[in-house]
């Protein structure tokens, strides 16, 4: 738990206490970021976006208590917008060339199952899944951070883990089957 | 699937917390320059290394100052001084013996501290030491805590002369402590060998005075000049090569570049012949610098140089309705209907125009009407940008709750703002601020066409 001062410190410009409050949360930030982008230079970019647009805002944060849920939301659409950016280039020639050998290599240095199994999923239903199971949110405050209703939130979780369940059950049968 | 394996899965993901870290400065750099933006723009970053310890410890007093021992170890060593940190760079470097080793001491408050390798490559200069002594606190928070653990500043401590850099908290290490850091040289021009002033003023529980000036040697590298350019349709920008000079574990590109505003923004992403993106460290104006190497048989790299135009808020009075913002460098505009008080509250009624949704993300949007803001007309003295925030007072700025979309389709919005705690509250004496940039930074971004730079035009 972060120190409510340093929060209230850093709201007010202490650019030290800034700093200490999101190293606090770097793992998360870091895990959250894999999660999305699925590989180490792309998070450390989003890592990176995030904390400067956290940096240029966080005075506009009025209550220091949902600070961590505020971050992880700049994080969370820092990565859509990321993830975006990408797919929306339209590449051709060389570029085109170093997009598909990109992609190859990304696969191949894909530590675990699950970014890929959660890259599967419509990104409503990731969020949700991320800030359930890994931020401890309750299902109210994933509505609020979510802006849908309480029931929403309860149907994207039941649904996402029905097809998480699906991707992670067909990668274990595969590999039975390659055994 | 339940929690637990969720978080098993996690915990499998390695964290390079010092690359994260090194993130997280950036990050922090990029908002400090974006808030300095009105005052000075687009300049080369001279940004000062952070400090976790409060400044006041920099100015040590009564401490025992012993002369400092020096030994330049000539011959490289193999594979021990990085093995307990995060730092590619340093292990990379280290596996091809191109790490010196040093033996540095200084001695204060019963604390040693020992400077123990050096490398400098590119503008990256890594330096490891360690820390024993009785003085030394045994509960420091290590790699589990927020801070470093320790202070330093270079030359004087004059800010202005402080470099960038990172660094890796302190870590156990037998009786004593072991760290290391990454110091970025700011300098376009690098010189081939040098002694870093650097000194220590807090260390593992206790301020003193540890002064070194650690001796550091270039590793060779190889630079290549190339005069490719890309520019944009209009002319407006323009990304101009200059060399690529390869580094053994890092890179730097020098170019020139051209923006039409001093508020834009450069970034740029590198490829090289076999598709592998080179892990971008830091742009400034003229200089990139990347964490990464060129592969030895690399024949070319293709750089994809982008630009993100920036605009300051825009304050105009709502004095009068209906009223239009517009965008200075946009076609953006904001058309305010209707101001009702109600309950306590302002509403603000408006309408965006000229915004193309395919290119702006709903998000992007909704941040954008929820950063809306009203100022009393009277505190603003014709200011704009940071300078305007840093002169107003406490109850200059009314903050809007969530601003709540009215007609989706219209992108019309409406923001509610508090009022109740000002007395006499009329519209009429407020303006209201739109952050045109929030808009501009995240879409409209200039992508000039790949520069290809052929690594071996010489043969």
């Amino acid at each position: 738990m972060i120190d409510i001062n340093l929060i209230l410190d850093a709201i007010n410009g202490d650019e030290e206490a800034f700093e200490s409050i999101i190293k606090a949360e770097s793992d998360k930030l870091y895990k959250t970021a894999i999660l999305y982008v699925r590989n180490k230079e792309d998070a450390l970019d989003v890592i990176q976006e995030t904390v400067y647009k956290a940096f240029v805002s966080i005075n506009q944060l009025n209550s220091p208590e949902y600070f961590s849920t505020w971050l992880i939301r700049i994080l969370i659409h820092t990565s859509y917008q990321f993830l975006n950016k990408k797919n929306k280039t339209v590449l051709s020639g060389d570029a085109l060339i170093h997009k598909i050998l990109e992609t190859n290599h990304q696969n191949i240095e894909m530590e675990v199952d699950l970014p890929y199994a959660l890259s599967t999923l419509d990104n409503s239903y990731q969020t949700a899944i991320i800030l359930f199971y890994y931020h401890d949110l309750s299902i109210k405050s994933i509505a609020e951070a979510m802006e849908k209703p309480e029931g929403t939130i309860k149907t994207y979780l039941r649904r996402a883990k029905v097809e998480l369940k699906k991707v992670i059950e067909g990668a274990k049968n595969y590999e039975q089957r390659m055994v | 699937m339940n929690k637990e394996w969720f978080n098993e899965q996690l915990a499998d993901i390695e964290v390079p917390k010092e690359e994260v870290f090194a993130a997280i400065h950036r990050g922090i750099v990029l908002g400090k320059e974006e808030i300095k933006k009105t005052k000075k723009k687009f300049k080369p970053k001279k940004v000062a290394y952070i400090a976790t310890m409060a400044a006041s410890l920099l100015f040590a007093s009564g401490f025992v100052f012993q002369p400092i021992t020096a030994v330049l170890a000539s011959v490289p060593i193999i594979g021990s001084i990085y093995e307990n940190f995060h730092s590619d760079i340093g292990k990379k470097l280290e596996s091809n013996g191109l790490v010196g080793k040093l033996k540095e001491k200084a001695t204060d408050n019963g604390i040693d501290v020992t400077v123990t390798s050096a490398y400098y490559d590119g503008n990256n200069i890594g330096i490891t030491f360690k820390a024993d002594g009785k003085g030394l606190s045994k509960n420091l928070s290590g790699s589990t805590g927020p801070e470093a653990d320790y202070s330093l500043k270079l030359f004087d401590g004059v800010e202005q002369k402080q470099w960038e850099g990172s660094r890796e908290p302190l870590m156990k290490k037998g009786d004593g402590y072991i760290g290391a850091m990454t110091l970025e040289y700011p300098l376009k021009t690098l010189p081939s060998k040098m002694n870093v002033p650097l000194t220590f003023t807090y260390m593992g529980g206790k301020k003193g005075n540890w002064s070194f000036h650690v001796p550091v040697q270039q590793i060779l590298a190889e630079e290549i000049t190339s005069n490719a350019k890309s520019s944009s349709q209009d002319g407006d920008y323009f990304f101009k090569m200059q060399s690529v000079i390869k580094g053994k574990a890092t890179t730097i590109i020098n170019y020139q570049t051209k923006v039409i505003d001093e508020g834009d923004s450069l970034t740029m992403r590198v490829y090289d012949d076999h598709g592998k993106k080179l892990n971008l460290q830091q742009v400034d104006e003229q200089r990139a610098t990347f964490k990464s190497e060129i592969d030895k048989d690399t024949n070319y790299l293709m750089i994809y140089p982008e630009f993100s135009k920036f605009e300051d808020d825009t304050i105009q009075s709502i004095s009068v309705l209906p009223q239009k913002i517009v965008s200075k460098r946009f076609e953006s505009i904001v058309n305010i209907e209707k101001v009702q008080t109600k309950n306590q509250l302002l509403i603000l009624d408006y309408t965006l125009k000229n915004i193309n949704t395919s290119d702006v993300r709903k998000d992007i949007l909704q941040n954008f009407v929820d950063q809306i803001k009203l100022v009393k007309t009277k505190d603003t003295n014709g200011l704009t940008g940071q300078d305007l925030y840093e002169n107003l007072k406490a109850d200059s700025i009314l903050y809007a709750k969530k601003a709540s979309v009215v007609d989706e389709k219209e992108l019309s919005y409406q923001s509610t703002f508090h009022i109740e705690h000002i007395q006499g509250f009329d519209y009429k004496n407020y303006s209201i601020i739109v952050p045109f940039g929030i808009l501009s930074l995240n879409s409209d971004s200039i992508k000039l066409d790949p520069i290809k730079v052929n690594l071996k035009q010489q043969q």
